[in-house]
């Protein structure tokens, strides 16, 4: 089953892969649970401190930070079309764990206009 | 004659006026009558004693508004203690200690509140307020500084220091309504020894705090510490093209600022590189180096290249103005900041502003200064904000510029765009704050207008690959996948095929190097989110040919 997400994580795939001491700095277990009409509909971990990410639940690592959001809304995120604040405040992303590694995850995430 | 009708009486009686009278002049003791026998005085007669007793009555209480006897007892009040004077005292200030809490504990539910709401974020409670009492006010904002933090390990530390200063300072408050003079006495002791403890406390809570950092650093890389040396370490080696077509050419540097003015940025970086490989204690070849990877979307090798620049010439100012920019771009909000106030120390008119700032001079204690971070960001801005103001009159396109950078790393994109408008009035022809001006509306959400903004950088210099990478952007976040990709793949092109390549005879396809692995990944996306999967294996392959082909239509 392919998710517009996917291509999101794609994109977080090759970041981390490129920037593997960024993602070494952020230095988190991340779980992402993309949920589509409402139940969860896939899982990707986003393993920071070996530069990795893969679909599925974590292995072998403790995860740090669950986040749990719809499918539309992940895509939304990382066009920037959806401030993670206020996806988080709005209930559309529930985030379990440590909130602060989230923060720093966000440069990976979103695709910035260039100054 | 008038006084007659007060003093006879009226139809019979003797007027009660006549009748007092009476009394006074009647000689009660019979003393005028020389009659002196004690005795007989003093029980016979019994209106006497009336009397005398009346007197008496009225004599006694002006005994005890004698001021001298009052005195007396004030003074002795002040020096003992007056045993009903104390009750009051002690009670009045047993009062106001219990107001007092009362008044802290309205301060603490924001906090309290606070702790709660964060609290529901973390699996482990953060405080459990019910034994969080700050006796003083001074506790609250530590509270706000280590509430930011939020590592689970610097709270519970927290929370062991905050118990033994409670326990430490409660029966001091509860045992000082003794009497007046204890009371004050004690009450200034309190202070000086509060203050005291909340200087000691906010020593031993910082250090402890390093410490405790350092101990994360040994033990597994704490993130921020490690995060300033991998980043800035990451960034140190200039990786140069393997196979540069330019190697042969003689006056390179010149060559490649030729480029430059022509607006094709790929082939003036294959130039500025041979130039840096001959001349690598060159500073300027340095940086034009680094400013034009950075306007070509390499903003990791801008970067190293423009450290080079800067240890050669530390004090060039445009040099720290491109690093900040590039590290805003990495996400690296201090550097920037750093980079943003050197580049004020490093201005003869500005620098003086910076006097008034001390935490933004300070280089060492780098741990704490990295917590303070957000601070940091707005002391800036108001340091910039004052140099404006300095000419208002005339606008210094550089204030504005670093002022936009500024706003951008605090997220107040709006306020940005009218730094950067007002820099491109004053500078039309410069297609550098175009593009700032784009992507500062293009990252506040205003897409629209943001590509026109690009256009306007595209139109002074085609070749500025930057601006393809961010008109391809803008087209995805407004779902136009197909002119995305297309901007994104003609970028890609540009890099792989300059025209500088194109001079020369051996002109392969070389240019893998060349090309921005960031404009790759968003290229990848693009092509994910419009559901082409078969392209997917393009690039990977970094196929340029068959992606251009697939785009042709």
């Amino acid at each position: 089953m392919s998710l517009q997400s996917d291509a999101v994580f794609q994109k977080i795939i090759d970041g981390l892969k490129d920037n593997a001491a960024k993602a070494k700095a952020i230095n988190g277990v991340f779980l992402y649970k993309i949920t589509k009409d409402g139940k969860v509909a896939k899982e990707w971990t986003l393993d920071c401190k070996s530069a990795k990410a893969y679909e599925g639940p974590a292995q072998g690592v403790k995860v740090d930070t669950t986040l749990t959001v719809a499918d539309e809304d992940m895509v939304d995120i990382a066009l920037g079309k959806l401030n993670p604040q206020a996806a988080f405040m709005k209930g559309k992303l529930k985030i379990a764990g440590n909130i602060m590694l989230t923060q720093k995850l966000a440069p990976l995430l979103k695709t910035d206009a260039k100054l | 004659m008038s006084f007659r009708p007060l003093v006879e009486g009226d139809c019979g009686g003797v007027n009660p006026l006549m009748q007092l009278g009476g009394q006074l002049t009647r000689d009660v003791a019979h003393k005028d009558e020389g009659f002196s026998q004690p005795q007989f005085e003093r029980s016979s007669r019994p209106d006497e004693q009336l009397v005398n007793d009346f007197l008496g009555q009225v004599a006694a209480p002006p005994q005890s508004f004698q001021m001298d006897t009052l005195m007396q007892e004030m003074r002795g009040i002040n020096i003992h203690g007056a045993p009903q004077q104390n009750e009051v005292a002690g009670q009045w200030s047993r009062d106001f200690m219990q107001q007092q809490l009362p008044n802290k504990s309205v301060h603490l539910p924001p906090q309290h509140q606070h702790m709660q709401h964060s609290q529901e974020f973390f699996d482990e409670p953060l405080i459990t307020s019910q034994n969080f009492m700050p006796p003083q006010m001074m506790r609250q904002p530590y509270m706000a500084i280590t509430a930011a933090p939020q590592q689970q390990q610097h709270d519970t530390f927290f929370d062991e220091s905050m118990e033994t200063i409670i326990t430490d300072n409660l029966p001091k408050v509860a045992n000082s309504g003794e009497s007046v003079e204890d009371w004050i006495s004690d009450f200034q002791r309190n202070k000086e020894h509060n203050e005291q403890t909340a200087t000691n406390f906010n020593e031993k809570f910082w250090q402890r705090l390093q410490d405790e950092w350092q101990k994360l650093a040994e033990e597994n890389e704490h993130p921020w510490l490690s995060e300033y040396n991998e980043n800035l370490d990451a960034y140190k080696e200039y990786e140069f093209a393997e196979q540069n077509p330019m190697a042969e050419l003689d006056n390179a540097f010149e060559k490649g600022k030729e480029y430059l003015m022509k607006g094709d940025i790929p082939s003036a970086v294959l130039c500025f590189e041979v130039a840096a490989k001959k001349e690598p204690e060159r500073a300027e070849v340095w940086q034009l180096l680094g400013v034009s990877q950075a306007e070509n979307e390499m903003d990791p090798q801008g970067i190293a290249a423009l450290k080079r620049a800067l240890e050669l010439q530390p004090g060039n100012r445009q040099v720290l103005m491109a690093l900040a920019v590039c590290f805003t771009n990495e996400g690296l909000q201090s550097n920037a900041v750093k980079m943003l106030s050197n580049w004020l120390e490093a201005h003869p008119r500005y620098k003086h502003l910076l006097s008034a700032y001390p935490l933004l001079k300070s280089e060492g204690t780098s741990l704490a200064s990295s917590l303070i971070g957000g601070n940091k960001l707005r002391d800036l801005q108001q340091v910039y904000l004052e140099a404006v103001r300095m000419q208002p009159a005339q606008v210094d396109a550089d204030l504005q510029e670093a002022l936009g950078v500024l706003y951008n790393l605090s997220g107040e994109f709006d306020k940005a765009v009218d730094c950067y408008r007002s820099a491109v009035h004053v500078d039309p022809q410069n297609a550098k704050l175009w593009n700032r001006l784009g992507a500062s509306l293009a990252n506040g959400s205003r897409s629209v207008e943001a590509v026109e903004a690009y256009q306007q950088a595209l139109q002074l210099q085609p070749g500025f690959i930057r601006v393809r990478y961010n008109v391809g952007v803008c087209c995805m976040n407004l779902k136009a996948y197909k002119e995305a990709a297309e901007h994104l793949i003609t970028a890609l092109t540009m890099q792989a095929h300059t025209n500088a390549a194109r001079e020369l005879p051996n002109a392969q396809a070389f240019g893998q190097n060349q090309m921005s692995e960031s404009i790759w990944s968003t290229l990848k996306m693009v092509i994910s989110l419009m559901g082409r999967s078969e392209l997917q294996g393009y690039i990977s392959d970094r196929n340029l040919a068959a992606l251009n082909e697939a785009f042709k239509d």
